[in-house]
């Protein structure tokens, strides 16, 4: 479990850390769909994601993030929360063979074939509401 | 009581053939699409996101791998973010260098300036799954496996707040700072 985790993790940090970013940061931080990765990066609790706690978070340092380096963890962040709290994953192109999330993660996985996953009946983990 | 019913209530809608044949793709695919659309205004990462070093979809697609591995695995994992101005442990934390090349000098204290990844950490849950890994040859275990909602996330949880040492399967990864020797309660401290 710790090699996958560290062969994920290492990816985007080993390639895109470094390429050339400009925004300021504050713009991320402003931005909606970027509110709660901030927060998670800032390891807050996502109820408390105010502009106030995030400058008060950064404002123990004596020097804040640069932009790049915060993007880059947002992005992180983002990612994992996307795949770890919603509930659908797909890849477009393969779309049309694909009848149910699960099934197609678990055919990747061959942890099950697809056959013993249909008689399962069962789509996605995440069909909770 | 609950979750039973809330299987049952997914086998059901899963059954459902039109559900499962339209509705599924698409809602996986209005969910796809809006995360790349959140990244295409946000991020010039965005060109970037798919080169010969990095593919953004294949990328995806092994984090939902691990997702699977998670779900039925017999540890509750948590993922746990570092907030910046913490102190520097490397038992649990793994430091990167900056834009300027730092490292880490001895007899020197750090704190965390931003966490770029989070720390794994993985508990055995001894009420649930304890007897082993949820076998996938066992249908009705996988699927309640699959079903069972975990609160992975650290920050949402208040009743469990062990140290992330406890329990470790990798480090987070962080940038730091040196704390100033004349600044700063922790540096005074020693």
């Amino acid at each position: 479990m710790r090699a996958k985790w560290n062969e994920i993790i290492e990816k985007p940090i080993g390639t895109l850390r470094f390429e050339s970013y400009e925004t300021p940061a504050t713009d991320i931080r402003d931005e909606r769909h970027f509110a709660s990765a901030v927060a998670t990066v800032t390891a807050m609790s996502q109820s408390s994601s105010q502009q106030a706690d995030v400058d008060g978070c950064f404002s123990k340092l004596s020097n804040s993030p640069t932009e790049r380096s915060l993007a880059l963890a947002c992005f992180v962040a983002h990612v994992l929360r996307w795949v770890f709290v919603s509930s659908f994953h797909v890849n477009d192109s393969e779309r049309d063979d694909m009848n149910n999330i699960y099934s197609w993660v678990a055919k990747m996985c061959k942890y099950i074939t697809h056959e013993e996953m249909m008689k399962l009946t069962i789509p996605n983990a995440a069909f909770r509401w | 009581m609950v979750r039973t019913l809330d299987t049952l209530a997914t086998v059901r809608m899963s059954q459902n053939s039109h559900f499962r044949e339209f509705e599924v793709p698409n809602l996986a695919a209005k969910q796809s699409a809006d995360f790349y659309g959140e990244f295409a205004n946000y991020l010039p990462l965005n060109q970037l996101l798919d080169h010969d070093g990095f593919k953004l979809k294949g990328w995806l697609h092994e984090v939902m791998r691990l997702k699977l591995e998670l779900l039925v695995s017999r540890y509750h994992h948590r993922i746990e973010f570092v907030r910046p101005g913490t102190m520097f442990d490397s038992s649990w934390m793994t430091e990167i260098p900056d834009e300027e090349g730092s490292a880490l000098i001895p007899d020197t204290q750090y704190r965390v300036r931003l966490c770029v990844s989070p720390a794994l950490v993985g508990r055995i849950d001894d009420t649930k799954w304890s007897q082993g890994p949820v076998s996938t040859h066992e249908s009705e275990e996988y699927k309640l496996a699959l079903l069972e909602s975990r609160d992975i996330f650290a920050e949402n949880s208040v009743q469990e707040k062990a140290s992330p040492r406890d329990g470790l399967i990798s480090r987070a990864v962080v940038l730091v700072e040196a704390v100033p020797k004349d600044g700063g309660m922790e540096a005074r401290s020693q």
